[in-house]
């Protein structure tokens, strides 16, 4: 039967031979995974920036909205997707059903509810005095906007890690809308799903390391930028 | 450079905080703006600095009236500063690198001048109050603003942070800067003034 | 990771920076990341197949052969039959190839797919605990088999997933006259191998396609208890999209291939897929 352990070291070692395939898969979920996150990031500020500092019709609306979003299935994102980018959906045309735009797509509808929720509570926290004193400074709107990123940045950044890592770690909609294509929309979560249900462990272990891994590093700094920022408030 | 108020008026909520049918103020003035609490002195100096619009009237900065010229010409220093989350050099160049202005000369003088410049690499999160009041006119002085507002610029400081100031707004007034300085009790400060506006009651009353 | 490293760069450089050249710059760092996103290739179908002949990996040996007769790539989406079916039906997919004649029977005739061919056939097979409580290894129907797990109340693990081995496995409770409804019948909604690591881990009764259990069975607690009932052939097609339907289909490849799964050559190389050296799939083209 599965010995956990020595399932574990040939996870290692197979991780450790470099294998093409397996590497090609985490490459997968970093690529998609970042171009989600770097399309997302500037609009997802802006809107967040918006919310905090603008009062408008609708804006409380458009913030329970969004809360609503935080938690939504990652299977309901991708289905509802699907039925979009499908041919005979309305997006059909786009043909982008089964492609990696397609499961990017998918994680910035996921990431940006995410950190415009985040930004949202950092730009809030923020001190009122930042917009004001680079303003009589000489700075224009955007640049005082600029200012206030800088002034919460580690704020920000963790917004990004954690968003970063609920995508990458999503299965339901990369599997929806990506199908699991090999080479080309197989990432770690989609291709650890079909692994583990050919009862090949050790591929999905292996994979799962590589996540594992990557969640720990994230935490950590995650961890050490909120620390961080704690510091600086002392401070003031 | 003349800075010139009209017909303006604040509300607050659903009533009227202040309204001033006229107001004039030229490089030169040294200002001690005072009033009780809550008559509205911040509100003011931020209108006066262009970071606040007014709810009616208008705020005219001469021979150039151009709004961006007004926020670099007339700078507001808050009660409590802001220091941005960098070193203390940093925040000196700020004003500088917005405006893609590079000197380190005139940053030196300024650090020299506020006697920071020993400090200069240390993060701005770790000035005490008095040094954090320097900074923030040192951050000013190197944009040469035509005016200083500055917001309660003493509370909380002990007598020779208020020397120091003192002695630094003596400066300021010798280059030709003006400033407003608002106090709700006179000090060292306010002797430096040779204008008095008492804002109460919804009036500014210019006094001798 | 490199999202991570731009933004932290950018944001240290924030304060100097032109608003126009960070724009700029975003927008080219995400234009990148796209362009990596995309590879071109010169020509390439979209196979919808089921789980039963991509996990067992034959599909990846089939296309290993066609792989030197063809530059077309075939991208394989393994789904349930249903699911399959209806990707097809949607037109998001060139071919399909599953292995339920009466829902493909509907599929052809309802006009979504065309020119359906015979490939082959493999079979099914009850599987059970070791000890086979249920004794189901002394008949040799598949209707007495299922019969007996019901009546002993024993425990069942149904795909309940609209797979082609869930639509044949209803059909053969139907033989037995009703739905099942004991209490030991499981539905696990889950793919073939997943259902029978369930099945393992329960001491339960599962049908499964003889592939997914050979390439399985090593690393289960289960022993083949059924077999040779021809109730339980399961016959595979593959059937073309409907160009007329969906214009935009991959017509010409989708049925090159499709020839070519039914050649000589095709047939050839399904036969000669094996298992711990035991054929899986038999080739039934006519």
């Amino acid at each position: 039967m599965y010995n956990l352990w020595t399932t574990f070291s040939a996870a290692l070692a197979q991780l450790w031979s470099g294998d093409p395939l397996l590497w090609g898969i985490v490459a997968v979920s970093f690529s998609v995974s970042a171009s989600a996150l770097l399309i997302a990031l500037l609009p997802a500020l802006t809107t967040g920036f918006m919310l905090a500092y603008f009062r408008f019709p609708g804006r409380w609306a458009a913030i329970s909205v969004l809360n609503s979003l935080l938690a939504v299935p990652t299977v309901v994102v991708g289905l509802v997707l699907y039925m979009l980018l499908s041919r005979a959906g309305p997006l059909g045309d786009l043909n982008l059903l089964f492609t990696r735009p397609a499961m990017i797509i998918g994680q910035i509808l996921l990431c940006f509810p995410l950190l415009v929720a985040m930004s949202l509570s950092a730009f809030q926290a923020a001190d009122h005095r930042v917009l004001e004193t680079a303003k009589t400074l000489g700075a224009s709107p955007w640049q005082a906007f600029v200012t206030l990123l800088f002034e919460v940045r580690f704020a920000l950044l963790a917004a990004v890690v954690t968003a970063f890592g609920r995508i990458i770690a999503e299965v339901g909609s990369a599997m929806m809308v990506g199908g699991n294509i090999l080479h080309h929309t197989r990432n770690i979560t989609t291709a650890i799903a079909l692994e583990t249900g050919k009862g090949e462990f050790v591929q999905g272990v292996a994979l799962g390391i590589v996540l594992l891994t990557l969640a720990l590093v994230l935490n950590i700094s995650l961890g050490w930028m909120q620390s961080h920022s704690r510091v600086l408030r002392h401070g003031d | 450079m003349r800075l010139e108020l009209n017909n303006l008026c604040q509300s607050f909520g659903d009533g009227p905080l202040f309204t001033i049918e006229h107001l004039q103020l030229s490089s030169g003035d040294a200002v001690h703006l005072h009033g009780p609490n809550g008559a509205g002195k911040s509100t003011l100096m931020k209108i006066m600095a262009g970071l606040q619009k007014p709810t009616s009237g208008q705020v005219e900065l001469t021979p150039t009236a151009k709004e961006s010229v007004l926020q670099q010409a007339v700078i507001y220093l808050h009660q409590h500063t802001y220091l941005f989350d960098m070193d203390v050099r940093s925040n000196v160049e700020y004003g500088l690198r917005i405006r893609r202005e590079k000197s380190p000369q005139k940053v030196n003088q300024a650090l020299l001048w506020a006697g920071l410049e020993h400090m200069q690499f240390r993060q701005a999160h770790v000035l005490s109050g008095g040094e954090r009041q320097r900074l923030a006119l040192a951050r000013a002085l190197v944009l040469d603003p035509a005016l200083i507002l500055l917001d309660e610029p003493t509370s909380n400081l002990d007598a020779e942070s208020v020397a120091r100031i003192e002695q630094m707004l003596q400066d300021l007034h010798r280059r030709g800067t003006g400033f407003v300085l608002s106090c709700h009790q006179d000090n060292a400060l306010t002797k430096l003034c040779n204008q008095h506006w008492l804002l109460a009651s919804g009036t500014l009353t210019v006094q001798a | 990771m490199a999202a991570l490293i731009m933004t932290c760069l950018q944001l240290s450089k924030l304060n100097t920076m032109k608003p126009l050249k960070l724009s700029l710059q975003y927008s080219l760092i995400a234009a990148f990341f796209s362009m990596m996103s995309c590879t071109v290739f010169a020509d390439s179908i979209r196979l919808a197949t089921t789980t039963s002949t991509y996990n067992s990996g034959l599909m990846e040996y089939l296309l290993g052969h066609y792989a030197q007769v063809s530059d077309t790539e075939v991208q394989v989406i393994s789904v349930g039959t249903g699911k399959a079916l209806k990707m097809a039906e949607n037109g998001d997919v060139d071919l399909v190839m599953t292995h339920a004649p009466a829902a493909e029977a509907r599929f052809v005739a309802q006009g979504f797919g065309i020119e359906a061919q015979s490939v082959m056939y493999n079979d099914f097979v009850l599987v059970g605990p070791q000890d086979d409580d249920a004794k189901v290894r002394q008949v040799h129907t598949v209707t007495e088999g299922l019969s007996r797990i019901a009546k002993l109340n024993k425990r069942f693990i149904s795909r309940g997933d609209d797979s082609g081995t869930h639509k044949k496995e209803l059909q053969l409770w139907k033989h037995l006259g009703a739905a099942p409804t004991f209490d030991g019948y499981l539905e696990s909604g889950r793919g073939m191998g997943h259902s029978l690591q369930m099945a393992s881990e329960m001491s339960a009764y599962t049908m499964t396609d003889r592939g997914t259990w050979l390439a399985l069975k090593d690393k289960l607690q289960l022993r083949l208890v059924l077999e040779s009932d021809p109730k339980l052939l399961n016959p595979y097609q593959v059937m073309l999209v409907n160009p007329a339907r969906h214009p935009h289909v991959n017509i010409n490849s989708a049925r090159r291939f499709s020839l070519w799964l039914i050649s000589p050559e095709g047939q050839k190389a399904i036969g000669s897929f094996r298992i711990h050296g035991e054929v899986l799939f038999v080739p039934s083209a006519k």
